[in-house]
């Protein structure tokens, strides 16, 4: 007995132990992170302001030309998160190379810091979470550091109109202004700059040319997916060994509706024909889609999709093979099929496209500024160089001119092989259409991805997005119950009769209604603010 | 050195036993060497096979495109390992030893204490702001070994092993006037050398394997261990052969990349070396040790 | 008054306790103070469980939201089915991964010399295979069509199995995957347990005329007790807490064999992913060590009042 008592003594000790230290730490947290990041900063004038907030509005109201002056500038440090391959062992003589010219520049030194697709996220979200302090950072709508989710958390600083007028005008002219929607969040603000780069989409199909040629199939005469069904059986019947219709565990989901608006990832999906933008309710969606899965299911017991389509991880390592006679593209860029050629096992292919050309937004990449920044409208002048100074852009791309890479002519440069800078990422630095071209690009690739995107459709629903708070849980159980079912309908492994009632069940279940009736309400008040409604 | 020998019969029994168990075991592993040597173009066209259709030494090519890294990697690891098992060895028995007396008063309460930062955990951010904001920790090699000096699964195994030791041993020690200090450092320690033994393999597997650590803490090129660098160099090519941002030029070079080759090479050079780690603590896995031998 | 001086004399009893216990206490000290600062001030963080974590406003600063970032676990309809499959196959592990290890390390204490050394190592092989490799291996075995188990199956005359799409097979296959993966570590620690045995008690009993057998029940068993209880109740701690990497990347995430391989944290994980939201996920890991805490106390109450010297704490 005695035991037991001291025993609990001891327990109840130990837990007024931890309670103390939680409380010193909370009271010393704030003050140590400030100090904490003191240290690196060499010349920093603007520290006696904590919050980088507050920095902002006082230097926006101190600098009243447009045009400052470069001897008026306090010298900088600037840091710059993104994803990379590994550079290479030159990544320092490149960096240094760049603050040189930044320095001339705009009084600024930047400590560039490449990570690892894989470590990108983990280290970036411990690194904003801590409050540690950092400039830029690379960020995407809903790949790494997504674009919502992050500024949710407060990690991101917002640009303002006045910021982004007066610190990167020249680089936001390129941007079409029918695009910059795409760069609101929920809440109407725009927290990150684009890296402008292809930005529309095409599904395809796309068919190996020597089945095409020999098979005289008439690629223009494809528009759907179910006019692909002739083909698939010729393959089939008459090529042993080959596999009519390729699909794995990351490459499913072509179905395509031309009456149809955003079939494909965009925030809500509504009839073309219908003027009140009623959304297609996921039950809806997923009725509508009988037809689809249906075909897929008989094409799969058909044998012309793969049989381990469900459970094949990688589909690139079936098409490596060479003998996918039709497979599907989400992107369909201009250049591409030297792309899946190489994908296809060095078999030519053709594309067939399927769906409307649409526009996918600006936001798939980004730079963003950090709250913590203590520079944000330098880090701004640094994004708007990144994205409109040609030697700047390729010299961060491609390293320094005659070392890491030779030019061939003004347009043309080839990559000096093993010269020890070789990021391969330049969709991370900069607006795209400013790069070097390299073998076998066309003359006209950028032109062309450029008018691409000024054809695109742009749909109703573009710039809306979806506040996820009132339906945080249902959407995580949905998500889940999507991903149970939706790549087995998706690759026609499973028969649609039986499991689409259970999967339409178990959506209700998870709460799919609350989800479709919120986003209803989100979106009439959105289009009632546009005024479509 | 089993005192009697079972027959022999029951003998031959026990390793024809352990012969088939060990042969079932090892064979997905000879798969793992089987495709790490397989060229790409057969991996393709055949799949996985125990005898490789064509061998290829790419996959190990590649890792060691650039050597100076992958030793300086090698380096890196076979420091932190070796610094952070011996402290963590001593750490460990050294907390082990009092919550395993029966006759500590503290000794519930402290098994206790141990036992419930094994349950629950406060997540990455509060550990990163203090090893960053308060010790300053990062890219330093003290980064790589403090966060795993005691975990407490080898504290709570070192404990059930020194359960056994009789108190008899301690408490006649304790009549000669020895110190508990030097009892600890005298008679535990070299009582319990085949579980030092076994801690010490765990231990140095966790520093050999740990990159998350390093992920963390690590900036700069300086202090990147193997682990890490592995992590990366496979990143890298998932990402050329299979992103759509990759570019064209890229994918070019990486279409007919051997990734899984490069996976299962990275998986023998990481855990080979392993294998030299074994035999030097299994040489401490001696029986028979007796408080006599110590006496005298 | 009375009270005052009770607690005085408690106060100097337990002083004397605390003057004999000095030294141990003292021994103990380094490893007290760096799990304090280690493991216990970061523990601060276990109440984003109940907040929702922006970072502007720091741990500290950000806004309570009560039990909300639980909601969604217990509004899932697939709970009972998570929580069901985690529970009974980590029993499963725990028990079948404590029997085979005793088994085997008694038996390789019956033999002697290099050959026990050259099992432990192969034994211990598959520990350094990381569990997305494991999963690319289990396909090669898998596969449907080229995949080894089925051609051995159909050379013997047998049906060929879609082992991926049956729900069945994976009740055998992951208590397996994960014996093979983890029997040369926890063979291990027995084996050195049986080391560490004094061999003054075989002696003795060899002069009684004991048998091997017999010594192997009446000895090297009971004294093993202790340390098959402390991993026991360790396992048991984590008994709400999934293996990721092995119900992830072995059953390679395929919707048909959820019925069977699906637990709470690959549930979790397809859940949260996309919405990328920590808040939830550190409110299930929270869920995931009460739950230890409670089932680890209780087995340690029991095993308690059964055999006082043998309980954990």
């Amino acid at each position: 007995m005695k035991l037991k008592v001291s025993g609990a003594i001891y327990k109840l000790c130990l837990v007024l132990l931890c309670f103390g230290i939680i409380a010193a730490c909370s009271s010393n947290n704030n003050s140590g992170t400030n100090n904490a990041n003191k240290a690196d900063n060499t010349a920093d004038t603007t520290s006696n302001t904590t919050n980088a907030a507050a920095d902002t509005t006082n230097n926006a109201a101190t600098d009243t030309t447009t045009e400052p002056a470069k001897e008026e500038l306090p010298e900088v440090k600037l840091t710059f998160y993104y994803p990379s391959n590994p550079p290479g062992p030159d990544q320092q003589a490149v960096n240094d190379e760049v603050n040189k010219y930044l320095k001339e520049k705009i009084n600024a030194t930047v400590d560039l810091k490449p990570l690892s697709f894989d470590e990108y996220d983990p280290k970036m979200n411990t690194i904003m979470a801590s409050g540690e302090e950092f400039d830029i950072a690379w960020a995407s709508r809903s790949w790494l550091l997504s674009y919502q989710a992050n500024i949710d958390k407060g990690a991101f600083l917002e640009l303002t109109d006045d910021m982004i007028n007066k610190y990167a005008k020249e680089a936001r002219a390129n941007v079409p202004d029918k695009f910059w929607p795409d760069m609101k969040a929920n809440d109407g603000k725009v927290y990150g700059f684009p890296v402008y780069q292809v930005a529309a989409k095409t599904k395809s199909l796309v068919i190996q040319k020597r089945f095409a040629d020999k098979y005289n199939l008439d690629i223009s005469s494809i528009h759907t997916y179910k006019d692909i069904e002739p083909f698939l059986k010729q393959i089939h019947d008459n090529e042993p060994g080959v596999v009519p219709f390729g699909l794995g565990q990351n490459s499913w989901g072509f179905f395509t509706d031309p009456s149809w608006v955003g079939t494909d990832g965009l925030a809500v999906s509504y009839k073309k024909d219908d003027p009140n933008y009623t959304i297609l309710t996921a039950e809806q969606q997923i009725n509508e889609k009988k037809d689809y899965y249906n075909t897929l299911h008989k094409w799969y017991e058909a044998g012309y999709i793969n049989e381990d389509a469900p459970i094949l991880k990688n589909f690139g390592d079936l098409k490596k093979k060479g003998n996918v006679a039709v497979g599907i593209e989400f992107t369909t860029k201009p250049g591409g099929e030297l792309d899946e050629m190489n994908n296809n096992g060095g078999k030519e292919v053709v594309y067939a496209p399927i769906s409307d050309t649409y526009f996918t937004g600006i936001s798939s990449a980004m730079q963003i500024i950090s709250k913590t920044s203590k520079n944000p409208e330098r880090a701004l002048m640094f994004m708007n160089l990144l994205s409109t100074d040609k030697y700047l852009y390729n010299l961060i791309c491609y390293g320094i001119e005659g070392k890491h890479y030779t030019k061939k002519d003004e347009n043309y440069i080839e990559p000096i092989k093993d010269s020890g800078y070789a990021p391969n990422v330049d969709w991370v630095f900069g607006d795209q259409f400013n790069a070097y071209l390299k073998a076998p690009q066309t003359a006209d690739v950028w032109q062309k991805t450029i008018d691409l995107n000024n054809n695109a459709m742009v749909a109703a629903s573009y710039g809306f997005s979806i506040n996820q708070d009132p339906i945080k849980s249902e959407l995580a159980n949905t998500a889940a119950v999507n991903n149970e079912y939706g790549p087995a309908l998706e690759t026609g492994a499973v028969d649609p009769a039986e499991i689409m009632p259970k999967y339409i069940e178990k959506l209700k279940a998870a709460g799919q209604d609350k989800i479709d009736q919120e986003i209803q309400k989100q979106w009439d008040e959105w289009l009632k603010k546009q005024g479509l409604k | 050195m089993p005192l009697t020998k079972l027959d022999r019969s029951a003998n031959y029994f026990i390793n024809a036993f352990f012969i088939i168990v060990c042969a079932l075991i090892t064979l997905p592993f000879l798969l793992v060497i089987a495709v790490s040597i397989t060229s790409e173009d057969s991996l393709v066209q055949y799949g996985y096979r125990f005898i490789p259709h064509s061998i290829s030494f790419e996959a190990f090519r590649i890792i060691f495109i650039e050597p100076s890294i992958m030793l300086k990697g090698y380096g890196v690891t076979i420091l932190i390992t070796v610094i952070g098992t011996v402290i963590a060895m001593f750490l460990t028995a050294l907390t082990a030893y009092p919550i395993s007396r029966r006759d500590f008063r503290y000794q519930r309460p402290i098994t206790f204490y141990v036992f419930f930062t094994m349950l629950f955990n406060g997540g990455l951010v509060p550990f990163y702001i203090m090893m960053t904001q308060y010790f300053h920790l990062k890219n330093t090699l003290a980064a790589l070994i403090i966060p795993l000096l005691l975990s407490p699964y080898n504290i709570l195994i070192m404990k059930g092993f020194l359960d056994k030791i009789s108190m008899e041993i301690i408490e006649s020690a304790k009549m000669d006037g020895a110190t508990e200090k030097r009892i600890f450092l005298q008679m535990i320690l070299p009582l319990s050398t085949p579980a030092l033994a076994t801690l010490g393999l765990f231990i140095s597997f966790a520093y050999w394997n740990d990159w998350f650590t390093a992920l963390l803490f690590i900036d700069n090129d300086k202090y990147v261990p193997l682990q890490l660098l592995l992590v990366r160099i496979l990143s890298q090519i998932e990402f050329l052969a299979n992103s759509p941002l990759a570019e064209a030029a890229d994918k070019l070079q990486y279409a007919n990349f051997p990734t899984l080759s490069v996976r299962m090479a990275m998986a023998i050079l990481a855990g080979g070396p392993m294998l030299i780690i074994f035999p030097f603590f299994q040489k401490y896995f001696v029986r028979g040790i007796t408080v006599g031998s110590l006496k005298g | 008054m009375k009270l005052g001086s009770r607690t005085g004399r408690w106060f100097k009893r337990e002083w004397i306790y605390f003057r004999k216990n000095r030294e141990l206490l003292v021994l103990a000290l380094p490893g007290i103070l760096y799990k304090l600062v280690i493991s216990y001030f970061p523990m601060v963080g276990l109440i984003l469980a109940f907040k929702f974590f922006r970072y502007d406003q720091g741990i500290f600063g950000s806004r309570w939201v009560g039990f909300d970032n639980f909601t969604f676990l217990f509004k899932s309809q697939d709970a009972l089915r998570i929580i069901r499959n985690t529970l009974l196959y980590n029993f499963a592990y725990i028990t079948l991964g404590t029997v085979v290890a005793l088994v085997f390390a008694l038996l390789l204490n019956e033999l002697s010399g290099r050959m026990v050394k050259i099992y432990q190592t192969t034994m211990f092989l598959p520990y350094f295979i990381s569990l997305v490799l494991v999963g690319y291996i289990t396909y090669a075995f898998l596969e449907h069509k080229s995949g080894y188990l089925n051609n051995v199956l159909q050379n013997f005359g047998f049906e060929p199995h879609k082992w991926y799409f049956e729900t069945k097979p994976w009740i055998f296959i992951l208590p397996l995957v994960s014996i093979w993966k983890g029997v040369g570590f926890s063979t291990l620690v027995y084996y050195a347990g049986i080391l560490g045995i004094n061999s003054e008690y075989y002696e003795a009993a060899k002069l009684d005329g004991a048998s091997r057998p017999q010594m192997m029940m009446r000895i090297t068993l009971p004294l093993l007790k202790p340390l098959v209880i402390i991993l026991f109740i360790l396992g048991l701690g984590g008994i709400f807490r999934g293996d990721f990497g092995l119900h992830y990347f072995v059953p390679n995430n395929v919707g048909m064999n959820f019925a069977t391989t699906d637990i709470i944290d690959t549930y979790v994980y397809r859940a949260l992913t996309k919405l990328g939201d920590i808040n939830s996920a550190a409110a299930v890991g929270f869920l995931q060590s009460v739950v230890g805490l409670v089932t680890i106390v209780s087995a340690n109450y029991l095993v308690r009042r059964v055999d006082k010297e043998s309980s954990l704490f």
